[in-house]
């Protein structure tokens, strides 16, 4: 009689194992960061793109909307296209969906996006690194992207609760990016503006 | 072998949903596109409205293909375990959702949480146990299915739950970005939250119900069968009194028979008539005839009681006692010269023969019909066939027909069991052939009398 639930009971104690292994995983932990840039280091007109095609990009644009900052959000922007611009606003984030509708893969992504931070760096045009996927996405890709425009990022803002914060700041850090982490999406407004003014 | 043929067709069905699961997603392009951009629109616009139809759409994107995938792996694990009640069945049934959802998330690389999905599992291997296993199961199990991936579909979306493992997926994750830049959550915690409580409880009580019908069926089925067998008890007992009370009051005409024996003889040897006289010829006849019935109630009380007959005398016997007045049955008997004689218990046997002939000249409905008696000899025996072109009987109904107490006339059901015993009980053996339509036919073969065995049993008891 008992032995029917066997299977159910096994099924359970992994949801219930995976879930107390996975509140480690997220830290929230207090990091000392910038709260905002001292003084702006870039200036308009901005390029906001994506890096990966995650849909949630364009709250970028948005934050940039309600800052009335000058820009425009191309996520699929190419290197040849940053004469028009003075600074880069880069978003990471890997989507399947999302690049699917390029009719790129992921190597071409990447590809497009190491392409992207030369041509900023050749052209010195500051290269402003967001995180929003925070908890949300936490993928190798989305990773992958990271490690590939650390390094030359000039500015890097994410959120306080996200995956592998510690492994993220101390390369941010060996590069002298500054660091900004914010709790909520909505306190992105502070430190994006100080980038500007 | 048919088992084996539908156990084949429903592991090959699964195997068909659950290919067609995987292969699903490329040609629901345009509704990816469509969440994305609305997502995107959203966020723009900014809109948590639209956001949250977008996420109706995303729920029924990700519910149809899932529901391909474990329906198509319950239908599987079926056709490997073979039965749905048993350990093996909930274990395959993992093994293969697990499989097809790691070869799904290898193609499309959406890295969902593998935990929502042994979370939905475990709810359906638990519910399925309360699904009654009969011909319906398949019907209330996509019931369920729906309701509980619908359920956990809402699941992935409650922000609140991203920390611990759940809607890890890409789409589910920009819904709930998108909504913390919004509503900073707020929307989906709640909506999210109301809509998996809503649609687990509806599967829940839907499976608890399902589970409360078949059990009150269950027992009215049970209390049908003890009835029936109540009845079918009451009638046996109410037959057996029947039974000895005729056997009692058979038994009890013995006594004025013997009386009248007694005094017949009595005037016999009172009168002395002359030989060859009328009044002598009178009284032999009076005492034949009561020879006659004393052997009557002798064969109707002890069965073994056999004596040596033509099969001429005991047919002429059988049908001059069947009543074929207001009948339009033509009835032709057929008898081979030279059958040496039969050894039977005369009453019974002939009961016996009249009740199939009984049973065939009712069959015709006062309709048109013919009975044919032919006799003939056989090895080591003798072949009474009767054969009549009435309805037939039914395949199915074939192999009861013997039974006690089955009828499909609503009459006591004892008439053909009846033939059987007597038939066995000499030594006999009985078939029957029936083409429904088309006419039915009785085989009864009786062994032939051998040297030595010509003995008749009335003598031997009552000597």
């Amino acid at each position: 009689m008992f032995k029917k639930y066997i299977p159910v009971i096994v099924c359970f104690s992994i949801v219930i194992l995976f879930t107390f292994s996975s509140i480690g995983k997220s830290q929230s932990k207090h990091i000392n960061t910038y709260p905002n840039l001292p003084a702006p280091i870039a200036e308009e007109k901005v390029l906001i793109t994506s890096a990966g095609q995650a849909t949630e990009s364009s709250i970028m644009l948005s934050i940039a909307d309600n800052l009335n900052l000058e820009a425009d959000y191309r996520p699929r922007a190419l290197g040849t296209d940053l004469y028009d611009y003075k600074s880069v606003v880069i978003i990471l984030g890997f989507s399947a969906n999302g690049l699917s509708h390029t009719n790129r893969s992921f190597q071409e992504e990447l590809t497009r996006t190491k392409q992207l931070v030369k041509e900023a760096r050749l052209e010195n045009l500051p290269i402003i690194l967001v995180n929003i996927s925070g908890v949300f996405r936490d993928n190798a890709q989305t990773w992958q992207l990271f490690e590939h425009t650390a390094p030359f990022a000039d500015y890097f803002i994410g959120l306080k609760n996200m995956k592998k914060t510690d492994s993220s700041i101390r390369m941010l850090r060996e590069n002298s990016v500054p660091v900004t982490l914010v709790t909520e999406l909505d306190d992105l407004h502070t430190p994006f503006n100080s980038v500007f003014r | 072998m048919t088992n084996r043929k539908s156990y084949l067709f429903i592991g090959c069905l699964g195997l068909l949903l659950v290919t067609y699961g995987e292969i699903l997603p490329p040609f629901l392009d345009d509704w990816s596109l469509f969440i994305v951009d609305s997502i995107n629109e959203s966020i723009i616009k900014p809109d948590s409205g639209l956001l949250l139809i977008t996420s109706f759409a995303y729920i029924a994107r990700y519910l149809l293909v899932f529901f391909l995938i474990y329906f198509g792996s319950m239908l599987i694990a079926h056709a490997l375990s073979k039965d749905l009640d048993s350990i093996a069945f909930s274990v395959t049934f993992i093994g293969v959702v697990l499989l097809t959802l790691s070869l799904y998330s290898q193609f499309y690389l959406e890295h969902f949480s593998y935990l929502g999905h042994i979370f939905s599992i475990g709810i359906i291997v638990l519910l399925q146990l309360y699904i009654p296993k009969h011909k319906h199961f398949h019907f209330i199990f996509s019931i369920i299915l729906f309701l509980v991936l619908l359920a956990v579909q809402w699941l992935h979306l409650i922000p609140a739950l991203t920390e611990f493992g759940f809607g890890a997926n890409d789409i589910a994750a920009s819904i709930k970005i998108a909504d913390n830049f919004l509503t900073g959550n707020s929307l989906f915690n709640t909506i999210a939250t109301i809509f998996f409580i809503a649609f687990l409880t509806i599967a829940i009580i839907f499976t608890f119900l399902i589970h409360l019908v078949n059990k009150q069926t269950h027992t009215l089925k049970k209390y049908q069968v003890q009835e029936e067998e109540l009845k079918e008890t009451r009638t046996a007992l109410v037959e057996s009194k029947v039974y000895e009370e005729i056997n009692m009051l058979v038994h009890d005409l013995k006594t004025p028979l013997v009386t009248v024996e007694g005094l017949i003889s009595l005037i016999t040897m009172k009168m002395q008539p002359i030989d060859g006289s009328p009044l002598y010829n009178y009284f032999t006849r009076m005492d034949h005839s009561v020879e006659k019935m004393k052997d009557m109630i002798t064969e109707i009380l002890y069965e073994n009681i056999k004596q040596k007959l033509s099969v001429k005398e005991l047919l002429e016997y059988v049908t001059s006692h069947l009543s074929l007045d207001e009948q339009l049955v033509h009835m032709e008997v057929e008898i081979e010269d030279n059958l040496p004689s039969i050894q039977v218990n005369k009453i019974r046997f002939s009961r016996a023969i009249s009740n199939i002939l009984e049973n065939a000249i009712s069959s015709f409905e006062g309709k048109k019909g013919f009975i044919h008696i032919n006799v003939k000899s056989i090895d080591n025996g003798i072949l009474f066939r009767i054969q009549d072109n009435g309805p037939g009987i039914k395949e199915e109904h074939i192999k009861d027909i013997w039974l006690d107490g089955f009828s499909t006339k609503n009459s006591s059901g004892i008439g053909l069991s009846f033939v059987k015993r007597v038939v066995e009980n000499h030594s006999g053996t009985i078939t029957v052939k029936s083409i429904p339509g088309s006419h039915t036919q009785m085989n009864i073969t009786l062994p032939t009398l051998k040297v030595g065995d010509e003995i008749d049993e009335h003598y031997h008891i009552n000597s």
